[in-house]
């Protein structure tokens, strides 16, 4: 099975840990490899190889605390990770403009070419109607702009209603997949195939001492 | 450069070190030992039920370390304990003072040898893939139980009279911080750490019980031992959320509430612990979750290091300000007593427990039976041909099973003293449920608190 870690950023709230309990209550996990924890969570997803056969992928899925004040522990969080959700709320403007520094920050302190960044507006329900749409602050092709600029990924979300929820991490699966495919191959042919492919992603360590607070 | 030498040096089949394989250790290494397992080594360190695996459900059940000793104890498994021996005396002996990098270099060399050649000799080599990993853990617990003093820095320090090596006295240096920060602000509230909504419900039991988890840390030795305190710490936070229907704000609540258990808990030695799992813990055992709650644990500790007015919410600045002020009055007073006690009663310090007198036999029994070993081999008894007629073999036998027999009964103690402890906790937990289901959960989960949490959480939900 191949692991990736995801680490959610976003302020405090934007409701992000509501997007990723959304995701893994919604999905049906056949493995029953779920973990559903205080602030990690995991859940398997299923996306599609080049030869349309399912392969089965995991996500561990690293919670940060959003207030201000802890933004210094954040850089333990994302460290070694392959993914990260950056989320903002829809109907605050400056819980944007707080996604935009993590996005920032990532580009400059990851340094992996390949993490996948997922912008993701959440809350899109409160501005549903006619005659919630005053409550909207961010508009969607502003943000899909700055995303495309940035080269991220990008979607509006209701974790309420559970509403694009299942499609983000559905992307994001097969853009890590496609990304990670060809290491994969390497591997395959390496091992021999015996059919099981275990990739070890990078496992996060936290003896780093040059970490945001040694 | 400098470590593949050393570690050509400790290998057994290097020739020159075959020597010292088969003899006995040192008298000095010896006492050594034995004292440092009265001192540190608890009951709860043998057996490995005590607190067990988090997802076991979807696992083996748990096989346990006293398995691991009996696998170890067959004629065939000579080799590896020889090894072992070898690695331990060389660790102690070749320089009394190793840095921490060399250490984790050293050991995890050791253990990568070692998990190899569990491949080639029996019983281990014919082991299943969940029995062999219970026997990698078993060695790994055994290696750190038998090198903790070395390689923990606050025993270090206790053991050894020498200025230690940067590292080793940074973690010293980071407790010392964090003590000073903790007993500094430990009058602070959970607004001042911004919790977004108002926690009550049974705040106070729930932190209570998370902090006595996470305390068990200093109880153990091995590095999964710890790292399980840790877990279940963090997962006693998570019932508190749920209690409190904020599961679903995951670490913007689950963060502050860990600093308030790390803060109020004071629990000693904090920093060392998680720089020692940090070290010693196998990369490949270590769950993506653990290192997740790790990496929190740690970043509690860092923020607490750092901690002042400027990093807390503040509503009220005057009355922050006498609080921390009648805080420090306090420290002051607390100062003065310890000073006065210190001078008064020199001798009336650890005094043991019954519950350490058990242990410290228990302790005792697994280094006889380690050194029985090195006996073994210097009579010239070949362990791989064991004869009935030979009086001295049989004599050992017979001991061995009796010193078994007494071990057995003396874990049972320890477990049903640690049960009675659980369900009382528990109880005060969730005084509303029977107090029948609350046995009855925590029979079927085996006590491990973290499990046994998220089930009543379940029936109280």
């Amino acid at each position: 099975m191949l692991q990736f870690k995801l680490v959610l950023l976003g302020d405090s709230s934007v409701g992000k840990s509501s997007i990723v309990h959304r995701f893994v209550k919604d999905t049906f996990d056949e493995l029953r490899e779920s973990t559903i924890g205080a602030a990690f969570l995991s859940q398997t997803i299923k996306v599609e190889s080049e030869d349309q056969q399912e392969v089965v992928i995991k996500f561990e899925i690293w919670d940060t605390a959003g207030q201000e004040r802890y933004k210094s522990l954040a850089p333990m969080y994302y460290r070694n990770a392959n993914a990260a959700l950056v989320v903002y709320d829809v109907t605050q403007e400056d819980s944007l403009n707080k996604a935009k520094a993590w996005v920032e920050e990532l580009k400059n302190k990851v340094g992996d070419e390949d993490l996948v960044i997922f912008l993701v507006g959440n809350k899109v329900d409160l501005c549903e109607g006619s005659d919630n749409e005053d409550k909207r602050a961010v508009a969607a092709t502003l943000a899909k702009q700055y995303a495309e600029d940035q080269g991220l990924m990008f979607d509006e979300v209701s974790a309420k209603t559970g509403h694009g929820v299942k499609e983000v991490f559905q992307a994001i699966g097969q853009r890590l997949y496609d990304t990670k495919k060809e290491e994969l191959a390497t591997r395959q042919r390496g091992n021999g195939n015996d059919g099981q492919v275990d990739i070890n992603v990078p496992r996060p360590s936290t003896n780093d001492t040059t970490g945001c607070c040694s | 450069m400098v470590n593949e030498e050393i570690l050509r040096e400790f290998d057994p089949l290097s020739g020159r070190n075959t020597a010292t394989t088969s003899t006995k250790p040192s008298p000095e290494q010896t006492s050594e030992q034995q004292s440092d397992n009265s001192t540190h080594i608890s009951g709860q360190d043998l057996r490995d039920e005590s607190h067990g695996r988090v997802e076991s459900e979807r696992e083996d059940p748990p096989l346990g370390f006293q398995l691991f000793i009996q696998q170890l104890k067959t004629p065939e498994a000579e080799p590896i304990v020889k090894y072992l021996k070898s690695f331990l005396h060389n660790f102690c002996t070749r320089r009394v003072l190793w840095s921490a990098s060399e250490q984790q270099k050293l050991i995890s060399d050791f253990k990568t040898f070692i998990y190899d050649k569990l491949l080639v000799f029996e019983p281990f080599k014919s082991l299943t893939e969940s029995q062999l990993t219970n026997a990698q853990e078993g060695l790994e617990k055994l290696i750190m139980g038998k090198l903790y003093s070395r390689c923990f820095s606050p025993s270090l320090k206790d053991s050894l009279n020498v200025k230690l090596d940067d590292e080793h006295e940074g973690d010293l240096l980071g407790d010392i911080k964090l003590r000073a920060k903790t007993e500094e602000y430990q009058f602070i509230e959970l607004e001042n750490l911004d919790i977004s909504t108002e926690i009550s419900t049974k705040l106070n039991k729930f932190m209570k019980l998370a902090i006595n988890e996470l305390s068990k840390i200093n109880k153990f030795k091995a590095p999964r031992d710890k790292v399980v305190c840790i877990l279940n710490c963090c997962k006693v936070i998570f019932g508190l959320l749920r209690h409190n229907n904020l599961d679903k704000e995951g670490a913007d609540s689950f963060i502050p509430l860990l600093i308030t258990v790390v803060l109020k808990g004071n629990v000693g030695n904090l920093y060392s612990n998680v720089k020692y799992i940090e070290r010693f813990r196998d990369n490949k055992f270590m769950k993506s979750e653990e290192t997740y709650y790790l990496s929190s644990v740690l970043g509690a500790i860092n923020f607490i290091q750092e901690m002042d007015e400027s990093t807390l919410t503040i509503a009220d600045r005057d009355t922050f300000r006498k609080k921390y002020l009648s805080n420090q009055d306090t420290l002051e007073e607390q100062r003065r007593k310890e000073t006065d006690e210190t001078v008064n009663n020199n001798n009336d310090t650890l005094l043991p427990t019954t519950l350490d007198d058990v242990t410290n036999s228990m302790a005792t029994m697994v280094n006889d039976f380690l050194l029985s070993y090195g006996g073994k081999n210097a009579t010239g008894v070949t362990p791989t041909q064991p004869t009935v007629a030979n009086d001295q073999n049989a004599t050992q036998e017979i001991a061995e099973q009796e010193n078994d027999a007494h071990i057995n009964r003396l874990i049972l103690q320890l477990e049903e003293r640690d049960n009675e402890e659980a369900l009382d906790t528990l109880q005060s937990m969730f005084p509303d449920i029977d107090k029948d289901i609350i046995h009855d959960i925590g029979e079927a989960k085996r006590y491990r608190i973290g499990e046994c949490v998220d089930a009543l959480l379940q029936i109280f939900n």
